[in-house]
């Protein structure tokens, strides 16, 4: 499809996009913190950047990750087109701010310093960013790659996700992990002279043949070296993972689901003991240690991803200037509420487009090939309806502790209140006497014992959102 | 044309006959019908028609026939009786192959099946007919042959098709010998009065043992051993005899071409173009395409556009004459105005009529309801028609909140039930639940006011739902309907089926060896521990030797209980059930573990109990969940989160809230389908 576009639009857009963006680069310079515009609605005109690094140099056996072992030639290559994307999305997207980075994979420690170097310089380029902005990696704790850290951080990056995934040297074999666990417990030390309390932890846990008990030890035993955030994921056996072609044939087996959570349990409250706050359901931090970067995702702020396979969540402010050049592109026009086309000029603010769902082509070489040819890899865009992002904002707010905020809420709802939807519904009602929610005035959270059960509290909210839709 | 003498007709012309002149004819009717022939030949010298008939399994076939050229002493009408897979419906081949009714090509399959169920299953489900010609001694006949279903269930149809009869090969597989239904179809037959030819079959089997089953049939039904004939239907042994010895010893119907029209109609099938094609037996006078019939059931009249024969499709005639069987198109487009039993006479000459039959009453009931909703009208119609061609299902309409809209549909059953429903998938493309069967209870109620007003003056009401089963305190005793049973096993297994017996609650009626090794029991049941699994499991205690047939045996008193399934302390009224007091905590452990088995854990416990009035019998708790949170939600994770849980939620929608929980349909369906 793409190839069939006439020569003559794609020049176009290319003329477009440089015309924007040094309209935008002239305009940058003077703006500081009131850097948005009074014509929209600040929350259309910020947004954080997930950065895809799609390499790896071995494919573990959990992930079923968009990730392709490395080759030396595509680093520069993929670099560059990174860095392209970039300025394609953020002009579209009209974005004024960018409140923080997260450089994900894949493994993006394999690659060279400098495409840190070059994101970070062409988004403070563009857009407002503020010199204490999180700058998070995500980092394998093998010796080769401990090397780069101090190059890292002077390419800007200021925290750092150690891959830690477990202490024990056979799950980390099953894993199909290439550090040992003395080579990580290094890593991590070495990371926390360099980042000190800006580095995470991310660990798994219902692993095969895993019990309870060295569950509990191995804890006691991370809890010595860890930093102040640490996350906390379940395995799950993916399709298409060699973990589940192994449980398929029988060779192996994951703890139950009643063992897996009590051990999610255990792991809860000996973080709670050391301190560590569960701020959401896989994330625990000291006070003032939280991810800033993931609590902008489950808060609802706006999202722009670029690399192979990178979603985002943003108001294409700017994408009239721009032919549609997307592989594919989904409308969903169920009407919901009163909500939900173009709003002009509500509250004295200009109209601006849905917000979409954005998705990048998924192999690297398909991926650089477009956005060299086409200036974006943008492969799917469906906009959003105003309860489909509602449902969003439902899910992510059920997972975190604060829980959703009433003004977020508002924020897409078009008026109609947090209050309005569930705060008089007999289910909720249901859910809250069980203890499973809170209502307050600001927000609608899960307890803690709601917490755990979260998918299930949401698949309730999510039905109360749609009776209510369709009773207006 | 041939002439077709309705095998049943006859009989009952029989029965007129010995009504009107004792002692002169009783018992021999073809005396009779000898005796018109010879004094009325003229009537049979009719102008010749010819017809074709193209549809006969794509072969072009012209047939030309008299009707005129049969009088009553050469016409036989004589149906097959056998247990399932006797060989009936292969004898029946052979028997239209010799006749030159269907080619000899070898890939006749039970030509008379013509329902795909009947060829899978190998059974007969509705009656045929079929009319053959057979030159015997030089003389031309016209033989009858009323193929009769071969079930227990069917036995009300069985009795129809007798009913144009006035002989039976009675089939036996000469390596199993006789089995349950050869005994029940032997008593229908014989209380008819009809001659019974005894037929072993299948001797060209290895392990055929035509002595010992001879012996057998001698010891049971008092049938000459030597009289038996011995045959193969499928490689065509011993068929000529068979035709012998239905032109010898079965006699010829007794009928009169003076007296005015009376033509019994005794089944009919429904037609969409054409309506109703009722198949008639002529039992006096005869019957023209546009002739007026009057039936004497409803005083209407029809005009006759269609006469003909079976053979064995529809072949028009014109005529029918005096002791001949075949079909009549006489624009009845309503089924109910060929009602089965009624007589028709031309208008303004009535006959006495017919005594007609009983309507066939349904015994075991069960609901059905359109997997999907949407198919519902899709559903009605295919039930509409399927009941057009079987008016012994009765239909009610039914809802339920767990399986939506549905009907609750009667019938005489088991295998009645069971072809049903195949028939619906098979031939409607239908996708149904079937709700497990029950049985029609009764209550005798107590003379108090209320009842009075509940229920009018009737002291005694049928029960078909549970819900309206009336609490004991107005309820002088309940009745269940039981059955007659019928066993036929070699003896080595007797132990098991007489446990498997008495755990059925059965009361020991008869026990009689048939030969060294086979037992005939006879067992009172109660239908409603018949109807579940007792056939199958019967068969499986006895490596499948045993067979069972059942005649209904009126209503006995019994110790019935409604058995009430709660979660968290509601009653769900459609999980209800009445069972037998001590048959209660039994069941209530089995539905409380399917429910067990099929309610997800979800937020909330979930208690399910099985209670008879407040007595917990029997509980299970499906404990709540103690985690349900998928560990990783960033950017490009909510997509994918978002389809599970929004696909979660639909399911959740679909499930039906009782109070907090969400019950699956598939956990109703597990307690209700069979």
């Amino acid at each position: 499809m793409l190839s069939s576009m006439p020569i003559i639009i794609r020049n176009v857009c290319a003329n477009y996009m440089k015309a924007e963006l040094s309209i935008l680069h002239s305009n940058f310079s003077s703006m500081h913190s009131d850097v948005v515009s009074e014509k929209y609605p600040s929350f259309v005109q910020e947004a954080v950047l997930y950065v895809h690094w799609p390499f790896c140099k071995r494919r573990c056996t959990y992930c079923n990750f968009n990730k392709y072992i490395e080759s030396e030639e595509q680093n520069k290559e993929m670099t560059n087109c990174l860095v392209n994307e970039l300025q394609t999305l953020l002009s579209i997207s009209g974005i004024k701010k960018i409140n923080s980075i997260f450089f994900g994979g894949g493994t993006p420690s394999l690659a060279d310093p400098d495409m840190f170097e070059r994101i970070i310089n062409e988004v403070t380029k563009h857009v407002y960013m503020s010199s204490d902005a999180e700058i998070s990696m995500e980092a394998n704790p093998t010796a080769l790659e401990a090397e780069k850290l101090v190059s890292f951080k002077s390419a800007g990056v200021n925290r750092i996700s150690v891959g830690l995934q477990a202490l024990d040297q056979r799950d980390l074999n099953i894993l199909g992990r290439d550090h040992s666990v003395k080579e990580s417990i290094s890593v991590l030390h070495q990371a926390k002279r360099l980042f000190p309390g800006c580095t995470s932890i991310d660990l798994m846990f219902a692993r095969p043949g895993q019990t309870t008990s060295s569950w509990v030890k191995e804890l006691e035993e991370i809890l010595k070296h860890a930093d102040d955030h640490i996350s906390l994921y379940q395995l799950t056996l993916e399709r298409g993972t060699e973990l589940f072609n192994w449980y398929q044939k029988g060779e192996m087996s994951v703890p139950e689901s009643d063992v897996s959570a009590e051990m999610y349990k255990d792991a809860v409250c000996m973080l709670a003991e050391a301190g560590y706050d569960r701020y959401e359901v896989s994330n625990f931090a000291r006070p003032g240690a939280q991810s800033q970067h993931n609590q902008a995702y489950w808060s609802g702020t706006q999202y722009i991803g670029i690399g192979p396979g990178a979603h985002g969540r943003f108001v294409p402010l700017n994408q009239h200037m721009y032919p549609d050049t997307s592989v594919q592109r989904v409308t969903d026009n169920h009407s919901m509420m009163k909500i939900d086309e173009k709003v002009s000029f509500k509250n004295g603010y200009l109209t601006y487009p849905p917000r979409e769902a954005r998705i990048q082509t998924l192999e690297p070489s398909p991926w650089m090939k477009e956005v060299i040819k086409y200036g974006h890899g943008t492969r799917r865009r469906v906009k959003q309806s105003t309860k489909e992002i509602l449902q969003e904002i439902i899910m992510l707010g059920m997972r975190t502790k604060v829980g959703i905020s009433s003004k977020v809420w508002s924020e897409y709802s078009n008026g109609v209140s947090l209050r309005e939807i569930f705060y008089e519904n007999e289910l909720v009602k249901i859910l809250e006497s069980n203890e499973l929610v809170e209502l307050t005035d600001g927000y609608l959270r899960p307890t803690k014992s709601g917490l755990t059960v979260a998918d299930s509290v949401t698949a309730e909210l999510i039905l109360v959102l749609d009776k209510y839709c369709q009773d207006k | 044309m041939p002439e077709m003498f309705s095998v049943k007709a006859i009989f009952a012309c029989a029965r007129f006959t010995k009504h009107l002149s004792p002692g002169k004819h009783a018992g021999f009717p073809w005396l009779y019908c000898g005796h018109w022939i010879n004094n009325e030949p003229r009537n049979f010298q009719r102008s010749r028609n010819y017809f074709t008939c193209s549809k006969l399994h794509s072969q072009e076939k012209k047939v030309c026939v008299d009707m005129g050229e049969f009088p009553v002493e050469n016409i036989r009408n004589f149906s097959i009786i056998a247990h399932v897979d006797h060989g009936k419906s292969t004898l029946a081949d052979r028997l239209l192959e010799i006749a030159g009714v269907i080619s000899k090509k070898g890939d006749n399959q039970q030509v008379l099946d013509t329902l795909q169920v009947e060829r899978e299953r190998g059974i007969t489900v509705k009656a045929q007919t079929s009319s053959l010609f057979y030159t015997y001694k030089g003389t031309k006949y016209l033989l009858n042959l009323i193929d009769t279903p071969g079930h227990v269930d069917f036995n009300y149809e069985v009795s129809r098709s007798l009913a144009a009869c006035q002989g039976v090969l009675l089939l036996v597989d000469a390596n199993q010998g006789v089995q349950a239904q050869t005994v029940a179809n032997f008593y229908l037959a014989f209380e008819a009065e009809l001659s019974i030819i005894p037929v072993l079959n299948k001797i060209d089997l290895k392990n055929a043992d035509p002595d010992g089953v001879a012996s057998q049939l001698e010891n049971l039904f008092d049938l000459k051993e030597e009289e038996c004939l011995r045959i193969s239907a499928k490689t065509g042994v011993g068929i000529q005899d068979v035709f012998e010895s239905i032109i010898l010893k079965v006699p010829p119907p007794a009928s009169s071409p003076t007296k005015p029209l009376k033509a019994f109609l005794f089944d009919s099938t429904y037609d969409q173009y054409r309506g109703a094609i009722a198949n008639v037996a002529i039992i006096d006078g005869s019957i023209s395409k546009g002739d007026k019939i009057t039936s004497a059931f409803s005083g209407k009249t029809f005009d006759v556009s269609e006469v003909g024969i079976m053979y064995p499709d529809r072949v028009p005639t014109g005529q029918l004459y005096s002791g001949q069987v075949g079909y009549v198109i006489a624009g009845m487009y309503n089924i109910k105005e060929a009602n089965i039993g009624d007589t028709f006479h031309h208008p303004g000459q009535p006959t006495e009529p017919m005594p007609g039959f009983k309507a066939a009453k349904p015994m075991v009931f069960a609901g059905m309801y359109p997997i999907d909703q949407s198919e519902y009208v899709s559903l009605r119609s295919a039930i509409d028609r399927l009941t057009l061609n079987d008016s012994s299902v009765s239909v009610s309409i039914d809802s339920s909140p767990a399986l939506g809209q549905g009907w609750r549909l009667g019938f005489l059953g088991l295998l009645h039930m069971d072809v049903f429903n195949q028939r619906l998938e098979q031939e409607y493309n239908a996708n149904v639940i079937v709700t497990s069967p029950s049985v029609p209870y009764k209550a005798v109620l107590k003379e108090t006011k209320l009842n009075k007003q509940d229920y009018g003056d009737t002291d005694e009401i049928t029960i078909n739902n549970p819900a309206l089963f009336p609490d004991i305190s107005r309820v002088e005793k309940y009745l269940e309907p039981m059955i007659m049973a019928t066993i036929i096993t070699p003896d080595e297994y007797i132990g098991k089926v007489i446990n498997l017996c008495i755990e059925k609650r059965c009361e020991h009626v008869e026990h009689t060896y048939i030969d060294q090794k086979r037992v005939l029991l006879k067992y009172r049941l109660p239908l409603n521990e018949v109807i579940i699994d007792f056939f199958d499991r019967l068969k499986s205690i006895s490596s499948g030797y045993a067979s069972f047939d059942y005649e209904d045996n009126g209503f006995e008193p019994a110790d019935l209980v409604k058995l009430n399934i709660l979660l968290n302390g509601k009653v769900v009224e459609e999980l209800s059930t009445v069972v037998h007091r001590d048959k209660a905590r039994e069941v209530g452990k089995h539905i409380c573990t399917r429910l067990y088995d099929t309610i997800p854990r979800q937020l909330y416990e979930v208690a399910i109990q099985a209670t008879v009035g407040s007595k917990v019998l029997a509980r299970e708790t499906v404990r709540p969940l103690k985690k349900n949170v998928l560990a990783k939600c960033y950017g490009g994770d909510i997509s994918r989160k978002m389809k599970l849980l929004k696909r979660q939620a639909e399911g959740k929608k679909r499930m039906r809230k009782l109070g907090n929980i969400d019950v699956p349909k598939e956990a109703f369906i597990s307690v209700l389908k069979r």
